[in-house]
């Protein structure tokens, strides 16, 4: 029966693609091919990916599979468009035909594409791994690398591992200098990031002179893990139910309004996690270390859902209700004040805003970006502060010490190569170690590649 | 009824988790179909940009992890783990998903199957993880 079921496919073959050897393949419109063929757990298809978007996805009758070396021709039982990316085309293969033992590759040929712009009508051919149960680790690692390599290569200012900002920077009084900003973040566990930061400027009135560099646990709760299980569990219900009744759409119409109202009180939350961290971390007064702390800090963080402000806007925060830092002085530049006990308690927020029109032909600006952060700290007991006067960290500082900053981002324009607009912030307040009294606009150009959405400023 | 395929079913959990987390997500009310794993989904096209796109910032980025390891139980622990599974704002959203899609995959394959072929799997009493 199998050999029957083959051979009429092969048939089918030569009847659907006369074209096969005269015309040349194009192999540029895809971009990855493979098979999965994990029997045990229902896998049996091919992926593909193609260079552009697709209307729909070819009918199973314009799609062939074909495993290599052996030639055998696999039957196409399905195909669809992933959801969510009209790039990604599923091919759902007969389990009931594999590929041989010794076939590592597979074929895939289609008569048409229908792209949704100058779709394809001549023959599309493409090749690619087959994985199975004894290589499926493979992939695994393959897919790991890529996703490791597009973090490496993220430029997002607070996620991406290196961010080094320069602009200029204007004191509320003197002149323009130069600012330097350098964040570092690395996970090295799965609870767990090293980090270091630096905050420097050489205009006096806009240097926070601070230094950080430390190892943090991070613990996650979820607001929305009730939820997101009896939608899980409502959901496998509804596929056992209409596995067994396929028939009863009251059942199954009963089901999906029941996961929409769980779906729909999910936006509903204006909370989305609470994170706690405990981190230990060395501060000093960049770039000297004329003062240097060591530091347990255990701050508390709620974080928001982004919700939407009509349908252009939209806004999130985060919370840090409490937060207490101790630790101890290691050296000071006041000689009376040496290896002193740190107690201080914290609190703050950050909210942001963003503006983001749906119609971007004709949008302006394209884009604005407003955050406001700020943190306040109670110092329990005196520490030793930077002095304008001495030009040293010789003061004594106690009680509260605020530090608040403004970020706006206008995208005024943009082209093909990316968005462009400006920049400013304002900064006020003070930093540890050496609390220095910082007041300053800074303000620069910016510019947003349309390839990665990496930001050069 | 055909089986989920994984590249599908991580799709799907991967666009719930997301619209846990941002307005920016909108899904069509009712047209989730667990049989068939699929939904209506806006903006169509979403894992093909990226997560900044859809106005996610970076304090965010854990609760988006965690929320995709309660979708996917059979592979929580590796979704948990930020060097199984790297995520970062300005990555493009299909690379996540082709890496759920793999890990899925390895979970069919092994014996007995820790995945097969659900679009999203029920409740197992070891799922009970301490989240508020």
């Amino acid at each position: 029966m199998r050999k029957f079921f083959r051979s009429t496919l092969i048939f089918s073959v030569f009847i659907l693609f006369p074209a096969l050897s005269v015309c040349a393949p194009l192999q540029g419109e895809v971009s990855e091919a493979f098979l999965a063929w994990i029997p045990g757990g229902n896998q049996t298809f091919v992926q593909v990916t193609v260079s552009r978007s697709l209307a729909s996805a070819p009918a199973p009758s314009q799609v062939v599979v074909i495993a290599m070396p052996s030639a055998t021709l696999l039957g196409v039982t399905s195909t669809r468009l992933q959801t969510g990316n009209d790039t990604i085309l599923l091919i759902a293969l007969d389990p009931s035909v594999p590929p041989q033992p010794d076939d590592t590759t597979v074929e895939v040929r289609f008569t048409q594409l229908p792209f949704t712009t100058n779709p394809v009508t001549t023959l599309v051919k493409a090749t690619g791994e087959i994985y199975s149960s004894s290589n499926i680790q493979s992939l695994v690692e393959k897919r790991n690398k890529e996703a490791e390599e597009a973090v490496a290569h993220s430029k997002t200012k607070e996620e991406r591992n290196i961010f080094a900002g320069f602009s200029a920077a204007a004191p509320s009084e003197g002149d323009a200098e130069g600012n330097a900003e350098i964040d570092i973040n690395k996970w090295v566990s799965p609870n767990a990031f090293v980090s270091m930061n630096v905050k420097k400027s050489s205009a006096e009135q806009a240097d926070p002179r601070q230094f950080n560099i430390g190892l943090t646990f991070r613990k996650v709760f979820t607001f929305q893990g009730q939820t997101l299980r009896d939608i899980r569990n409502l959901a496998a219900a509804a596929e056992t139910q209409a596995a067994r009744n396929p028939g009863d759409l009251a059942t199954l119409q009963h089901n999906r309004g029941e996961i929409a109202t769980k779906l729909n009180s999910l936006r509903d939350d204006y909370l989305l996690s609470l994170l706690i961290d405990a981190s230990g971390r060395i501060e000093g007064e960049a770039l000297n270390f004329n003062v240097t702390n060591a530091i347990f800090d255990l701050p508390l963080q709620l974080a928001s859902r982004t919700r939407s402000l009509g349908r252009s806007a939209f806004w999130n925060f985060r919370i840090i209700p409490a937060g207490v830092e101790l630790g101890r002085n290691l050296r000071s530049e006041n000689d009376m004040m040496q290896k002193y006990y740190i107690g201080r308690f914290k609190f703050g927020g950050e909210l942001n805003f963003i503006y983001d029109p749906e119609d971007q032909e004709n949008a302006f600006p394209k884009r604005i970006e407003l955050s406001f952060l700020g943190v306040d700290r109670y110092l329990w007991r005196n520490e030793t502060a930077f002095d304008q006067e001495t030009n040293e960290a010789s003061g004594i500082s106690r009680g509260h010490k605020p530090w608040y900053q403004m970020d706006l981002k206008v995208f005024l324009g943009a082209s093909s190569q990316g968005r462009f607009g400006f920049r400013v912030n304002r900064i006020r307040g003070t930093l540890p170690p050496t609390f220095t009294d910082t007041r300053a606009f800074t303000f620069g150009a910016i510019f947003e590649s349309a390839d990665d959405n990496s930001t050069q400023q | 009824m055909p089986p989920v395929l994984a590249p599908q079913a991580a799709a799907i959990r991967m666009i719930i988790a997301l619209a846990s987390v941002t307005d920016a997500v909108e899904i069509e009310p009712g047209s989730f179909d667990p049989s068939q794993c699929d939904l209506n989904v806006k903006p169509q096209n979403l894992l093909a940009g990226n997560f900044a796109d859809l106005h996610i910032v970076n304090f965010q980025m854990d609760g988006l992890r965690e929320n995709l390891a309660q979708l996917c139980p059979e592979i929580g622990d590796e979704i948990r783990t930020t060097t199984t599974f790297p995520m970062a704002l300005d990555m493009v959203i299909q690379i996540a998903v082709n890496n759920l899609s793999a890990l899925l995959l390895a979970a069919a394959a092994e014996v007995p199957p820790r995945w097969s072929g659900q679009c999203l799997s029920p409740d197992a009493p070891e799922d009970l993880l301490p989240n508020i």
